[in-house]
């Protein structure tokens, strides 16, 4: 008998994998969930330099609790509740302080040497120019293919869901969509060459 | 079928999730699939503002927690 897809249990899976060491399943969910972590952190602090701090500090927590978290439990929530709670903690660790230094999260970013790891404005501008590029390839998509693929990426439908809406079978969706994003990935790429070196 | 979309997707069995964590140690170019695939569903779903190096940071920052474990 054919194993069945993991679907929503990949998480599951991807922690079960990092409980046992493989540092590797780890850092896909790194991957997968860093932007959401920040977006949830910034929310908090409205500083893109705290942001980065208090993400990286969400993710050593989750790290270092990871031999305790269940598998039977949502990662995603229990991961989300780490990074609230890191810049509720944040912010009221910075209320209380009773010097005279002004808080970082009024600060303009790089100040403090603390927070020197903030994205550079280089890295800042290449960020723009890459997701400008994006939404004119996602525009330059055979019609099939985006539509398929903003109905999965932007209103989060699963492939039965899109397959009944567009009337056409589940496999010839999930092709429009796996092709679509390789060809994006295709594209985007040259953009994502001068940090080459210092990526995942 | 694309690998990276179907690791990010749920679409992977167990077993081919763990021949692609195996691939991925000494892949490169699938680690940069990955990232790529990530990084345009975080953008089209409005998730901006970080830059490809922000990743390595953490994992970096993670590593050492690793290394101090072991």
């Amino acid at each position: 008998m054919s194993e069945a897809p993991l679907g929503s249990d990949i998480d599951s899976a991807l922690v079960g994998r990092a409980q046992l060491g493989e540092a590797v399943a780890f850092e896909v969910l790194v991957v997968k969930y860093q932007r959401r972590v920040a977006a949830t952190i910034r929310r908090f602090v409205r500083d893109d330099a705290i942001t980065e701090e208090l993400t990286q500090e969400a993710f050593l927590s989750a790290f270092v609790g990871l031999a305790n978290f269940r598998r039977d439990s949502d990662f995603a929530a229990w991961l989300f509740t780490i990074a609230r709670n890191a810049a509720r903690s944040y912010l009221r660790s910075s209320h209380n302080r009773q010097d005279d230094r002004p808080m970082p999260v009024l600060d303009s970013a790089g100040s403090d040497e603390r927070y020197a790891a903030a994205p550079s404005p280089e890295e800042e501008a290449m960020a723009h120019q890459l997701f400008e590029r994006i939404d004119a390839e996602v525009a330059a998509l055979p019609d099939a293919q985006r539509r398929a693929l903003l109905m999965r990426e932007i209103e989060g439908l699963d492939y039965r869901t899109i397959a009944a809406a567009l009337g056409q079978p589940v496999n010839t969706v999930k092709s429009h969509i796996f092709r679509a994003r390789d060809s994006l990935a295709d594209r985007v790429r040259p953009l994502l060459a001068p940090t080459r070196n210092k990526r995942w | 079928m694309n690998d990276a979309s179907r690791l990010l997707d749920g679409e992977l069995t167990p077993t081919e999730l763990t021949a692609l964590l195996d691939r991925l140690k000494h892949d490169p170019a699938l680690r940069d699939a990955v990232s790529a695939q990530q990084l345009i569903r975080d953008g089209l779903a409005g998730l901006r503002s970080l830059d490809a190096g922000y990743t390595l940071r953490i994992l970096a920052a993670v590593r050492r927690v690793e290394v101090r474990k072991t």
